[in-house]
This record gives C-alpha cells, sequence and structure tokens, in this order.
C-alpha cells in the first residue's frame, strides 16, 4: 500500500518583524554580516495573545476550504508542536474541537522540533498501513518567538514563527511517502534548549530558564555532520543515488546551513529549495511550507523523486523520499 | 599554517587582513559572537574538506589558540 501527501497549506501569523526593525530596538547589532549568513530579512512572529494552536487551526481551516475537503473524512490529528497552549491537555484535543472534528477522531501531540514533519509523516504513513487511519491530518505549528529573549540577537536572527496542515492517505497511484530513516543523539540536548517553562505564562525577561538557548556553532557542526551522512543512508538503503533525486528540501534553517549541506554533498543549486528569506527557520513548519512553495513556484512537478530531510532540537533527526 | 588561520577568520568576519593574531580569543574579536563563529566554522570546512564537520571540540573554542591546537591534533593542518 502506498501512502501519500494529498494536500498542504500553511498560515504565517500577520505580524512581520524585519531586520531593520530589530536593528532600531539594537543598534549595536550588525545586521550586514547576519544577513549574509542567514539569508533571512524578516520573519512573522506571534501576537501576544496568539498561540501556537491558533497558527495550526488557521492552516488546517485554510487547507479545508481551498480544497473543499470534508472535515467527516478527518480520523486522525496530529499535532507536532514544542509550543502547546497549555502543559495539559493535549493541544491536539483542543484543535479537534476548534475545528469541530467528529469525535471519532484520533487526536494526540508529539514534540519533536525540527525533525517533526519528517517524523509527522513516518507515524501518519504507519497509522494508515496499520489500519487505525485512513486520513490523517498532521498539523506542525510553533511559536519559539515567545521563549526568545529580547536580547538574544542569534535567535531574533532565524527563527519565526508559523503553521502548517497536511493531509496523508492512501494513495492509489505512484505517489508515495517513505521509505524513512530516523535518528536521535540525546547527549546534544543542551545544544538547544527551554530549561523551564509553563507555556500559559512565558516570561523570559523575570525567568531567564524560560528563555531559548541555541548552541549556533554545536548545532551547525551537528548538522554538517549528520545531515549529509543521513541523506546517503537513505540513498544506500534505496540504491539510489543523487542523479535520481529530483529535488531536495531540507528543513529550511538558514543560508549557511543549507549552502554547506548542498557543497558537502555537491548539489546542484538548482535542485536544492531556499525559502528563508522572508520567514526565517520555522521549525517543523519549515518543510511542509517549503513543500508548498516548491509546488506554487513549480519547482516540483508530478512524479518527482523528493527528499525531505528534517535535523535539529534533541538532537534529532530523520529523511524521507516522497514520489509526488 | 598558523597566519593562514588568521586569515581565514579576518575573512570570514569580514575583518581587515592584519588585524587577528593567533593570540586573539573570542572576547578581543567583537565580531566572534554566535553568528561570527558560524561564519568561521563554514569557512573553515570550506577550506579544509569536510575533514572538519567531523570535530565536534571545535564548536567549543574560545580562541584562535585553540582552533589551530584542535586542527593540529586531528591532523586537518
Amino acid at each position: 500500500m502506498n501512502i501519500k501527501i494529498t494536500e498542504i497549506e500553511y498560515y504565517l501569523p500577520q505580524k512581520i518583524v524585519t531586520n531593520r526593525d530589530l536593528a532600531k530596538d539594537n543598534p549595536e547589532w550588525d545586521f550586514s554580516l547576519i544577513e549574509a549568513k542567514t539569508g533571512i530579512i524578516s520573519r512573522h512572529i506571534a501576537r501576544n495573545d496568539e498561540r501556537a494552536s491558533d497558527l495550526a487551526v488557521n492552516a488546517a481551516e485554510r487547507l479545508f476550504q481551498n480544497n473543499n475537503i470534508d472535515k467527516d473524512s478527518i480520523d486522525a490529528l496530529i499535532f507536532c508542536t514544542q509550543s502547546p497552549d497549555f502543559l495539559l491537555p493535549t493541544t491536539a484535543c483542543i484543535i479537534q474541537d476548534r475545528l469541530n472534528l467528529k469525535i471519532s477522531t484520533a487526536a494526540f501531540d508529539f514534540n519533536l522540533g525540527c525533525s517533526g514533519y519528517i517524523y509527522g509523516l513516518g507515524i501518519s504513513s504507519s497509522m494508515i498501513k496499520s489500519g487505525i487511519s485512513k486520513r490523517v491530518l498532521l498539523l506542525c505549528a510553533e511559536t519559539y518567538s515567545k521563549y526568545m529573549s529580547k536580547n538574544d540577537r542569534t535567535s531574533w536572527s532565524i527563527f519565526g514563527d508559523a503553521g502548517a496542515a497536511t493531509i496523508i492517505e492512501r494513495s492509489d497511484s505512484n505517489k508515495s511517502i517513505g521509505p524513512f530513516i530516523l535518528r536521535t543523539d540525546g547527549r546534544g540536548k543542551d545544544k538547544l534548549i527551554v530549561r523551564e517553562a509553563d507555556c500559559s505564562q512565558i516570561n523570559t525577561t523575570e525567568n531567564p530558564k524560560q528563555r531559548l538557548f541555541i548552541d549556533g556553532p554545536g548545532i551547525f557542526m551537528f548538522t554538517m555532520q549528520r545531515v549529509p551522512e543521513c541523506v546517503k543512508e537513505l540513498l544506500a538503503q534505496t540504491e539510489k543515488t543523487i542523479n535520481d533525486v529530483d529535488f531536495f528540501i531540507f528543513h529550511q534553517a538558514s543560508k549557511v546551513v543549507i549552502d554547506n549541506i548542498a557543497r558537502i554533498l555537491s548539489l546542484e543549486k538548482s535542485k536544492v529549495f531556499q525559502g528563508y528569506e522572508k520567514i526565517g527557520n520555522t521549525v517543523s513548519a519549515s518543510i511542509p511550507i517549503a513543500l508548498k512553495q516548491a509546488q506554487e513556484q513549480k519547482l516540483i512537478k508530478e512524479g518527482d523523486l523528493i527528499m525531505l530531510v528534517g535535523f535539529g532540537v534533541g538532537l534529532s533527526w530523520g529523511a524521507c523520499f516522497v514520489q509526488w | 599554517m598558523e597566519q593562514e588561520i588568521c586569515r581565514i577568520i579576518e575573512e570570514a568576519l569580514g575583518l581587515e587582513v592584519g588585524s587577528v593574531n593567533v593570540n586573539d580569543t573570542m572576547d578581543t574579536i567583537e565580531k566572534w559572537d554566535s553568528i561570527g563563529f558560524l561564519s568561521i566554522l563554514s569557512a573553515l570546512e570550506q577550506r579544509f574538506g569536510n575533514k572538519v564537520a567531523s570535530i565536534d571540540s571545535l564548536a567549543s573554542v574560545k580562541s584562535v589558540r585553540e582552533i589551530i591546537d584542535v586542527l593540529k591534533e586531528r591532523s586537518v593542518i
């Protein structure tokens, strides 16, 4: 049985924060060097009263409306987030109610960052193949901005908030998802961490433990080492070469990261998606947004073999193929 | 080779030639912050091929001397 991605939509908060805006508040931040490395010039940031669930609900509503999808056809809702509304209940339950999905819908959260979409596709595929579900709504949404200290130049230069919604279901054609490579190295847990958080009461000014900490160089080195390995491992497992792959979508971490991955793997630039300039690194939402944008920009077409690769906080990483 | 490392750092951070020496540290080079560090690591990666990516300890160095020592220890230079 083949499993496919049917539709993707995404939602970006209305508030846009440009590098120029950040420079006004922080005149000592030199954006000439930062921009050249991150490739990011602006990002969307959630309002104080806007949560990850709001971004996910907006993305899902857009997906239902634009693609004329019957909500009652959804029998599983999987929400990937590291910024849940509350410690409990599960945010997926809140979203099930807000989207008015039927009570026979399975709903749960899982906590992963930039590798989350790959894991989400893997979980969805397994649930469908096992007969538990027929049509899965995979939501990925983050509001890392709520964890970021006002004077954290690195985080503000990189991250943006966003939500994405994907429908995954059985395929009767050649369209497919998989196989998957899923990997973990928890020794790197301290490289990207929020040590303490009550998600409804974040106050990074008064409580430093609620601030996002990122060891940029450590994450960079992890990426340079593990991502090319992961790509080669998936190619070897499927007995394919880089030339067999039509398009690569890496987690949109930043320009310096994607440029270096492409260089190490000797990938043609035209086969590597780069779409962080106006939205930044949107964590688990970055790959579905990139897939949707690549489709809109006609960079991918039906029948293409696409490799998706997610990597980051955990440390956690993974890759899979999508036959589009 | 030590001088070449200094030049790589200068170029990565957009500094004038000759402004970095082996005794410099993160504290004495203003642009060597988190983003600047990525530029340095990326530049070292490009110069020495993929040998640098596997050296985890390079992500925690705090001085030019430490970079040189780590690269020497791992026979990169």
